[in-house]
């Protein structure tokens, strides 16, 4: 027998993303539909199609020190985690959780890169050796609760690009099932060459600029950030209602261009809510701006919630892949609480009969919203979000 | 239950070497950068190929294969039609994931430039490429989840395997683990301190498979506890939390069977202490002596040495415990009545 979807509040949030470091300047930027992508600073992309993807301001390491000072010496992934988990405890003080769920693509992908180059160059194996440890992805999620004497255990979710939304459906399915009380959930992934590159020769990124749903759009921007949420039962004016996923078994990178994937994900969703379709006032697309997703996705949107407004907020931070869900969870937490729907920059032309939020924010009293993510090997996610009036 | 191992596929040639203790002869891994060789334990190629009835052509890496492999035999074990595949969940757990063809495409980047990458490689670099294979030769739908981490990662997916049936979201759940070895792993683990050189008690590394399939009710054996697990931060850490770990379990249950994580690592010295105060009746397993160490999928290849212990026993309570390297405890008792 199923077991009725709880109502799930998030008593506490934290976002790091290419639209800021925290959540004040996040809500800044998406209400001004600032573009957070630029040329890549990074690592060399000369020799790529793409150049641009969605990069956390460099003040990051100084913003993570002031949390811990030993936080200057770990990777970008984990100052993101740390300051995000940080700013989501800052609202629920003592939140002890009994589990500890995060998604993420890429995991310390970067060190992996950088222990092949020591190996190949010849460099002295210490070198090598102190990357071997931090590549493990829940090590940077443990070197973040490390700050905050948290001893929980701690579950990666790696579904690709829907890991971050994956990840929230999992803690609450683990509060569902009575075996957590209070979980602390979300998404991380900082850009690396090695993913960099693999989209680059997938001819799945974009040399222009990234425009979701768009008639023009001509791929995806990457991007990075981490999201976390303080997840239990309690009376927050914030909640998580429903969550759907499916498998869609068509193509490895290739979503079935019905678009049954994503449908059967958001229209789970909304059952385990016993939520109408009709009654979604907003959905945060997956939206990557490839010619396939979107049209998939737009398929999907119309079989199931035609009237609904939909944009891409990947338009301006780029897809920052096993976080995505989890940024993108924080930005429907903000279009719920400061009444404006985020939008879709870059929009020309329609493709789809979609209502797309275009290029500005739209004032609006929103209720309930669906997030959607999906990523390679079929994996596709859907969470549903709603304000308590 | 289906595994690929050094040793072969079949449950009961493999289980009749572990309960002997009888480990294959390891073979040698070369590291083309330094020359170094590793002892490690590999599966046999054609024990890994399984591959022919896919509904689409896939490139696959090595740890699909295994991993399709040792799922394929967890459903035709557990007779799975059609109609109750599409009412199944899949948790696969992964600890390297597709390392070869993730170097395999980073050296390209590296040698050649980025953006120089082969596309047919990148898509196996994810670590659910695995999961999708099997999504795809089963014919899933339902939800398909990829856990990455150390050894508990394997524990922490048949967790989740029993939240999922408990709530209702699917009536099935394939947990599955695989683990592919290359010479970059043995030199990161190398590095790590847990390989050394004497053969007799040394951590070997393998590769293999496991899957084990989940119902809401069976007359067979059963998960009747299972601990959340925690985080330790060091080894004296590690053996109290495990102390208390396998005390809460046993609150629920005796025990006669323990299968332990011991790989000869000098994280097996808390565990023995443990055993040795909680479990002194027991008879205690240690398949990675056997089959070797594949880290999460070892994991799963333990809680299917339980089952088989108990069946041998008709009847009893096995513990399954693992320490893993990332600071990742996590333990569940198997009931057969």
């Amino acid at each position: 027998m199923r077991v009725a979807f709880p109502t799930i509040d998030i008593t506490g949030f934290g976002c790091v993303s290419p639209l800021g470091i925290g959540l004040p300047p996040t809500v800044e930027n998406l209400r001004h539909s600032r573009d957070g992508i630029g040329p890549v600073r990074l690592f060399p992309v000369e020799k790529c199609l793409a150049k641009t993807a969605g990069q956390v301001d460099e003040g990051l390491r100084d913003v993570a020190a002031s949390i811990a000072a030993r936080s200057k010496r770990w990777t970008r992934a984990a100052q993101m985690i740390l300051v995000a988990m940080a700013e989501a405890l800052a609202a629920k003080p003592r939140f002890v959780p009994d589990c500890i769920v995060m998604g993420t693509t890429s995991g310390g992908m970067s060190l992996g890169e950088q222990f092949y180059r020591s190996l190949v160059s010849g460099s002295p194996a210490w070198s090598a050796t102190r990357k071997v440890r931090a590549y493990v992805p829940q090590e940077p999620v443990m070197q973040a609760m490390s700050i905050f004497h948290l001893t929980s255990p701690v579950r990666i979710v790696s579904n690709a690009c829907a890991s971050g939304t994956n990840a929230l459906g999992l803690a609450c399915q683990m509060i569902r099932a009575g075996t957590a009380r209070r979980v602390l959930a979300g998404g991380y992934d900082a850009l690396s060459q090695l993913v960099f590159s693999g989209f680059d020769c997938l001819r799945a990124s974009t040399a222009e600029k990234c425009r979701p749903f768009d008639a023009g759009r001509t791929g995806l921007a990457l991007g990075e950030g981490a999201a976390v949420f303080c997840l239990e039962k309690g009376d927050s004016d914030l909640c998580i209602t429903g969550y759907g996923s499916s498998a869609d078994t068509h193509h490895l990178t290739q979503p079935h261009p019905s678009g049954c994937g994503p449908l059967n994900a958001m229209r789970r969703a909304l059952e385990s809510a016993d939520a109408d379709p009709a009654s979604v006032d907003y959905i945060n697309a997956h939206g990557t701006g490839t010619p396939l997703n979107d049209s998939s996705e737009a398929n999907a949107i119309l079989a199931l919630c035609p009237n609904a407004p939909v944009s891409s907020t990947k338009s301006m931070t780029g897809h920052a892949l096993g976080a995505a869900g989890a940024i993108e969870a924080a930005f429907c937490c903000i279009a719920l609480r400061e009444e404006f729907l985020p939008s879709n920059i870059n929009f020309g032309k329609s493709e789809f009969p979609i209502d797309v939020v275009a290029n500005t924010i739209r004032p609006a009293t929103v209720h309930r919203v669906i997030s959607n993510s999906f990523g390679f090997g079929g994996a596709n996610a859907a969470v549903l979000l709603e304000r308590r009036s | 239950m289906g595994w690929v191992t050094p040793l072969g596929r079949d449950l009961s040639t493999v289980w009749k070497a572990i309960s002997k203790n009888e480990r294959p002869d390891p073979v040698l891994l070369k590291s083309p950068i330094n020359g170094l060789s590793v002892p490690v334990l590999r599966v046999p190629e054609s024990l890994g190929r399984d591959t022919a009835t896919l509904p689409l052509l896939r490139r696959y890496s090595t740890i699909s294969h295994l991993a399709v492999a040792a799922a394929a035999d967890a459903a035709a074990s557990a007779r799975m039609t059609p109609e109750a595949l599409k009412r199944t969940a899949l948790v696969f757990a992964a600890s390297d994931g597709g390392v070869v063809y993730t170097r395999r495409f980073y050296a390209e980047i590296v040698e050649r430039g980025e953006g120089a990458g082969s596309p047919l490689l990148f898509p196996e670099t994810v670590y659910n490429a695995p999961a999708s294979h099997i999504a795809a030769r089963l014919g899933l739908e339902r939800e398909v989840l990829t856990l990455v981490g150390d050894p508990a990662a394997g524990l922490s997916a048949v967790q989740t395997g029993c939240e999922l049936l408990a709530v209702g979201e699917a009536d099935f759940c394939v947990i599955a683990a695989a683990q592919e070895l290359d010479w970059i792993t043995c030199e990161a683990y190398g590095r790590w301190g847990l390989i050394h050189d004497n053969l007799n008690s040394a951590c070997v590394f393998s590769e293999g498979a496991a899957a084990i399939v989940l119902t809401r009710e069976s007359d067979g054996c059963r998960v009747s506890a299972i601990h959340p697990g925690c985080s330790y931060v060091t080894e004296e850490d590690a053996e109290e939390r495990l102390d208390t770990m396998i005390k809460e379990l046993l609150n629920r249950s005796g025990v006669d069977v323990a299968v332990s994580c011991a790989s000869g690592t000098r994280l097996d010295l808390a565990e023995k202490n443990c055993f040795a105060r909680h479990l002194s009746t027991a008879k205690v397993l240690a398949p990675k002596f056997v089959l070797g160490e594949s880290l999460a999928c070892s994991t799963l290849q333990q809680v299917i040495s339980g089952v088989l212990a108990l069946d041998e026993l008709r009847g009893g309570n096995a513990l399954v415990t693992t320490t893993g390297y990332s600071r990742q405890l996590a333990g569940l008792v198997l009931t057969r009545d």
